[in-house]
């Protein structure tokens, strides 16, 4: 799992918790739903009166849910610090008979350095396979020098080196993400 | 990614571990007849009998989650930056982009290729791009004479790029003198 649309789902859903808690006391505080309840203490209200009375079961269930909720927490800081998006080794199409030829990313996508190096105007490159292995992402980044002719580049790109990495993958649908930079400096 | 929300959700995260183990803990001490073992809740439950909603103490702190609630949820809610300028791609399992500061690069280069142009600063938004180049020579009318060059080619370059959305192009030229 990567962990980048649930730590901003996670922390809308926290900041919504946030601003309704703060603007729920601010209201009640400056007497908005009743003047008679914002001179009544903090804890004279049904909800902790019904606590009060129930608090045998209610707060061994507060920490069964603290529980679970302390579970899901530590997962979550374990996909934060271990997560990766990148495929592992991704299994070739052909013939089972005598085994599965695998395909390390990095050997793809060393491939397709190599290769897009070489072309004219082409500053550096970097290229990464992302997702399942079973169904794997092509990212490449492609640095341009800044007097090259980024159309042509472009075009090559999609017709030769793209071309040449789903063919060696046998999927002629892999999805790909390319982006074009130009470099900074001088060429 | 937005760099901000990974240490923001780490922080999140432990803080829900820690209030979470402490609740555990309270309420299992609480159930074995002990006082408070890490916290101690009981000045807290004393301080919320005792305190009235329209206390001072409860509109500042209402004021603060109000601010942290809304700073979160504005952060998180904001616009991403363009990053990625979408180009036509070949195929339909490609999704082609120029990035920001490649779009900028290569529209400098086509400014600074005109004879007379010392430099360029182009600024990229969402829909809007603005190349500033300066002239060598001074005098307004200098700046005036290169800003016809200076749009083609930067123009040119633009619609060589067979852009998606292409960007509303803005192109200024300065006189050497200022």
């Amino acid at each position: 799992m990567h962990a980048d649309r649930t730590n901003r789902t996670a922390l809308i859903v926290f900041g919504c918790l946030v601003l309704l808690a703060g603007a729920a006391g601010m209201l009640t505080s400056v007497g908005v739903f009743s003047n008679a309840f914002s001179k009544h203490a903090l804890f004279a209200n049904q909800v902790s009166t019904y606590i009060g009375k129930n608090g045998a079961w209610v707060w061994p269930a507060a920490a069964a849910v603290c529980l679970l909720i302390a579970l899901a927490a530590l997962r979550w800081i374990l996909v934060l610090l271990v997560s990766t998006d990148r495929a592992g080794d991704i299994a070739l199409p052909g013939a089972k008979e005598h085994g599965t030829t695998k395909l390390p990313p990095a050997a793809l996508t060393g491939a397709l350095a190599g290769e897009v190096g070489r072309y004219h105007g082409v500053d550096s490159v970097r290229g990464r396979i992302i997702g399942d292995a079973a169904s794997p992402q092509l990212v490449l980044t492609v640095t341009a020098t800044p007097t090259a002719d980024l159309s042509a580049l472009h075009q090559r790109l999609e017709s030769e080196a793209l071309a040449h990495a789903r063919q060696a993958l046998g999927k002629q649908d892999l999805p790909v993400q390319l982006d074009l930079d130009v470099s900074r400096s001088s060429p | 990614m937005r760099v901000l929300n990974r240490p923001l959700a780490f922080i999140l995260a432990a803080a829900l571990v820690v209030a979470s183990i402490i609740v555990i803990i309270e309420v299992i001490a609480a159930t074995a007849h002990h006082g408070p073992v890490v916290l101690h809740w009981t000045t807290w439950y004393r301080w919320a009998q005792s305190t009235r909603w329209d206390a001072r103490v409860v509109q500042v702190w209402s004021a603060i989650l109000i601010v942290v609630g809304a700073l979160i949820l504005a952060v998180e809610l904001k616009p991403p930056r363009v990053t990625r300028l979408r180009l036509h791609a070949g195929h339909q399992a490609t999704d082609a982009a120029l990035t920001r500061g490649g779009l900028a690069g290569t529209l400098r280069a086509a400014a600074t290729s005109i004879d007379g142009i010392t430099g360029a600063a182009v600024t990229v938004r969402r829909g809007r791009t603005v190349v500033a180049a300066r002239a060598a020579a001074r005098g307004r009318g200098a700046a005036d004479a290169l800003k016809q060059p200076v749009t083609d080619a930067v123009r040119s370059r633009l619609d060589g790029l067979d852009m998606d959305h292409p960007p509303h192009l803005k192109v200024r030229v300065t006189s050497g003198s200022r």
